[in-house]
């Protein structure tokens, strides 16, 4: 009756030629992305939640075949509410074969079973059908924000969606003439118009910035024992936020320095906050063209105390300048952020990353709003793609 | 109640609308969750306990039907 073994099941090291199999299929190109999974699993170091064993891997059996995966990295979160030990749930995939169909929902299925709390930072409407249906509580969207620093590129290189959705791109070669004629004036035109618009918002905002305090931000080189003391002075400013001690940082961030950069703000070298910038020159992408983005992964402050963080973003746009960024992304949850986002000139644009958690525990975070939450593209692995 | 039934119930259908050819390619509501409901569904009014490949493998409701009379289940 049974026609062979499916289960879901931890994820052990005599899977590792079944689960490179299932990488080469679901991430082809990308040999990194299920190691670096791993990676990120094990080697969080400090703020991550419970023992030194490897954090659960859970993984579809069908067969000899992995058709199936979700990955967890161990986090400490601190709120109002209480302290919890938790974890991301990042890379939840299925076989192509196989989608639309009951691995999604068995794995997290096994998810809820295992772990008194896992948070997901995501995108795919799928995966928020899957999570609702199976009672996780969806937060909301993470708003998303924008400063564009070259206008005409980010023209440029942002798809004519609106010029084909009014059918005027019909492919044929008789058009193509005038076509071509419409999309370089539109390019033109909307690049004129995002620098207007940049401009305009930038005055506009100008007097709801921060006063500028006499500090100093520069790049520094991995985290010292001060980012402990900035932790543990400011964990409880935040309402919900997950553990930014020393060791957490570096095993998230400062075993990349070739991929993150990190500014601090210190005055008389007592470090007051830090921000994570990474860039990255997109080639050909379907959505980015060859946009040149930079993106604010991270960043801590007292959210009472803002000068920090409106220096940091001067820093942060200064380093994007330089390295001829044509635009910075931050996507960010608590109000502090995206208040200081706006005062310096970023726009704010449809956001995407989905947050959703599931808790059996004490500590009733699900009732702290989005707003409350400090939640950046850095604290589960939505820095990704960017 | 009926293959046709249950399905109907647990996709929010008239069941006339529901027949053999009826699949996860028809039925826009049949997706993961939407999976995951049937085979509750089916379950609990056949009462049977479906192994996981087998579950995998209904994705019609002919499929349906010839997995659970391989159940021992009489339509």
């Amino acid at each position: 009756m049974s026609r062979e073994v499916a289960r879901v099941a931890l994820y052990d090291r005599n899977m590792e030629e079944a689960f490179d199999r299932f990488c080469h299929v679901v991430w082809p190109g990308s040999r990194s992305r299920g190691s670096s999974l791993a990676g990120r699993s094990s080697g969080g170091g400090g703020g991550r939640a419970g023992s030194s064993q490897d954090p659960p891997k859970f993984v579809f059996v069908k067969g000899a075949d992995i058709v199936g995966h979700v990955a967890t990295i161990p986090v400490q979160l601190t709120s109002v509410a209480g302290s919890v030990a938790a974890h991301w749930i990042v890379g939840l995939m299925v076989h192509p074969e196989h989608r639309n169909g009951l691995i999604g929902p068995l794995l997290i299925k096994e998810v809820n079973r295992t772990l008194d709390c896992a948070l997901s930072l995501f995108v795919e409407p799928p995966v928020l059908r899957i999570l609702t249906g199976l009672k996780w509580v969806h937060k909301g969207v993470l708003p998303q924000y924008l400063r564009v620093l070259d206008a005409r590129a980010v023209s440029h290189n942002l798809q004519l969606s609106g010029v084909r959705a009014l059918g005027l791109h019909t492919g044929s070669t008789a058009s193509a003439a005038p076509i071509g004629f419409v999309e370089s004036s539109t390019r033109m035109l909307r690049g004129w118009a995002l620098a207007v618009a940049q401009a305009l918002w930038l005055g506009l905002t100008r007097v709801s910035r921060p006063k500028v305090e006499p500090v100093d931000v520069g790049e520094e080189e991995g985290f010292d024992d001060s980012y402990d003391k900035l932790w543990q002075a400011m964990s409880g400013r935040f309402e919900a936020c997950l553990a930014r001690d020393q060791a957490y940082l570096q095993g998230r961030y400062g075993r990349f320095p070739e991929r993150y950069r990190v500014l601090g703000c210190r005055r008389e070298n007592r470090l007051l906050g830090y921000c994570i910038v990474k860039t990255k020159q997109f080639s050909n992408d379907p959505r980015m063209g060859n946009m040149k983005l930079g993106t604010i992964v991270d960043c801590f402050f007292d959210p009472a105390a803002p000068a920090a963080f409106q220096a940091l973003l001067a820093g942060a746009l200064t380093l994007c300048a330089r390295e001829k960024v044509h635009a910075v992304l931050c996507t960010a949850s608590h109000a502090a952020v995206k208040r200081l986002l706006r005062a310096n000139g970023f726009l704010a644009i449809p956001g995407n990353l989905n947050f959703a958690l599931h808790n059996r525990t004490k500590v009733a975070i699900q009732d702290i709003p989005l707003e409350s939450w400090h939640l950046m593209r850095g604290d589960s692995d939505a820095d990704q793609n960017f | 109640m009926s293959v046709e039934e249950v399905v109907a119930r647990v996709f929010n259908l008239d069941a006339s609308e529901v027949t053999d050819q009826s699949s996860n390619e028809t039925i826009a509501e049949w997706d993961s969750m939407g999976n995951l409901s049937l085979v509750a569904g089916l379950e609990e009014e056949f009462k049977v306990s479906i192994a996981i490949a087998d579950a995998m493998e209904m994705t019609s409701v002919q499929q349906i039907k010839r997995m659970l009379q391989e159940y021992g289940v009489t339509l």
